[in-house]
């Protein structure tokens, strides 16, 4: 589904993608770990072209994406959830009006038939009531939900996750986590950057642990997390579990 | 005493009041041609194309870079005799028209700063949410950017409105009858310049103030709703 080949990023003061090949299957839930700064959030950006890369390639559907290319940058992120950190909802719209905004714009779709799906999305995580509502009324928690549905919205084929519990409350990381489980058992296709290993461990098909801009080693969760065979593996582990 | 009831008589007072009439319609006028310019400008400055930015930097850099009376005077005088040199024909300007165009043409580099400030200030993640969405560069830019960049351009906007009503004074040296050359008239008609620019100094100081309360309130009500 797609295929990332040698990728290679460079940011000013370090090389945050160096030579990086994975090939991402349908119904694959992927859980990208490692240190900050080992390159996991640049790969995560760099499949849908938030990043663009400076060697390598990636390829979506058979398709080579050229970031330059906006209008074949635009088709294919519409095939792409991408879940952001610090959720980056549009403040100046309601919760109903972020989540219809790119099926009725982009994809042309009729609005009413929009909101019906908006809706029942929003009733299943629990937050129909908030339709109407700013989404800075909404907590942390209530948000990133949003911003999950936000994406589903658009009905994409594969959803990618950065760091998606990083900004919140403690308290509020399960909610978010649950939804993604949700996403999950319906088998959707998965790229999710965390550092939560008990959910990594439970939900994911495979295992990417990456350090210094190069994947270490990758694994079903299974072997992962009990025989790591590399040793800078070993040594995460130990400090993180 | 006996000179200010001299000086201001109903009908001298009625000819500043006229002076101030010249004087908003030049700043309302070229307020909203310097609002336009500067849209355009700043949509050149955040473009993709190099011709266009440079297009908007040269604009900028040359408008803030030199003085108004200067660009005044030579789209006043300068600029006709260009004009018949290329094209043959005269070009009759009225003061009124080049005031009302300079001064907006000048404006036009001071909005597009301000616009291109606010759109910059918004959070570069509204941008990558928008990407990820499918929206295009200008899609992003129409329903996601500008509409919360508006609330940040609306109170540096009026602020550019009292600068342009206390600017809008550089027109009497081009014989535009404005506050100020009314002043000037006075004074030359009763040998008495102290009264007459006293009394236009206030007209100037109570308009400012009471654009800047109003800008002061807005500004409040727009950072509620934050």
């Amino acid at each position: 589904m797609i295929k990332i080949e040698h990728i290679s990023k460079q940011f000013p003061n370090i090389k945050a993608l160096d030579d990086v090949s994975v090939h991402i299957h349908p119904n694959e839930i992927i859980c990208l770990i490692g240190p900050s700064g080992s390159g996991k959030s640049t790969l995560c950006r760099c499949i849908n072209g938030l990043e663009i890369i400076d060697e390598g390639t990636i390829t979506v559907n058979g398709e080579v994406i050229d970031c330059n290319n906006e209008k074949q940058m635009c088709a294919i992120r519409t095939k792409m959830g991408f879940v952001f950190q610090h959720f980056n909802l549009f403040p100046h719209l309601t919760v109903l009006e972020n989540m219809i905004l790119g099926p009725v714009e982009v994809q042309h779709r009729n609005k009413d038939e929009v909101k019906q799906e908006a809706l029942a999305l929003l009733e299943r995580i629990g937050l129909k009531e908030k339709a109407n509502e700013y989404v800075n009324k909404l907590s942390g928690g209530q948000k990133q939900r949003v911003a999950i549905v936000r994406a589903l919205c658009m009905k994409p084929e594969i959803m990618l996750f950065d760091e998606p519990t990083s900004a919140l409350d403690p308290e509020m990381v399960k909610e978010v986590l649950d939804v993604m489980r949700e996403l999950a058992k319906e088998n959707m296709t998965m790229v999710v950057v965390t550092h939560e290993m008990n959910f990594a461990k439970e939900v994911a098909t495979r295992i990417i642990f990456m350090d210094e801009g190069k994947i270490v080693e990758e694994n079903n969760p299974k072997d992962f997390f009990e025989n790591p065979t590399q040793q800078r593996t070993k040594e995460f582990l130990a400090k993180v579990l | 005493m006996e000179s200010i009831l001299k000086i201001f008589t109903l009908e001298n007072i009625l000819f500043l009041f006229e002076g101030v009439k010249i004087s908003l319609l030049i700043a309302i006028c070229s307020l909203l041609l310097g609002t336009i310019i500067g849209t355009l400008l700043a949509s050149f400055r955040i473009s993709k194309n190099v011709v266009l930015r440079i297009i908007g930097r040269v604009y900028v850099d040359l408008i803030r870079g030199t003085p108004m009376l200067l660009q005044l005077s030579f789209l006043y005088l300068g600029f006709p005799m260009v004009y018949q040199l290329i094209t043959g024909e005269y070009l009759g300007m009225d003061a009124l028209s080049v005031g009302i165009i300079g001064i907006g043409m000048n404006s036009g580099a001071y909005v597009c700063e301000l616009i291109r400030g606010a759109i910059n200030s918004i959070d570069k993640g509204q941008w990558e949410a928008g990407k990820s969405l499918g929206l295009t560069q200008n899609q992003i830019l129409m329903k996601i950017i500008l509409p919360q960049s508006f609330k940040r351009i609306i109170p540096p906007l009026a602020n550019e409105f009292i600068v342009l009503i206390k600017d809008s004074s550089l027109v009497s040296t081009i014989g535009v009858y404005d506050l100020m050359q009314s002043s000037k008239i006075l004074g030359g008609k009763y040998y008495n310049y102290f009264l007459p620019m006293i009394a236009v100094a206030m007209v100037y100081l109570v308009l400012t103030l009471v654009i800047s309360h109003f800008t002061m309130k807005l500004e409040k009500r727009l950072a509620e709703s934050d």
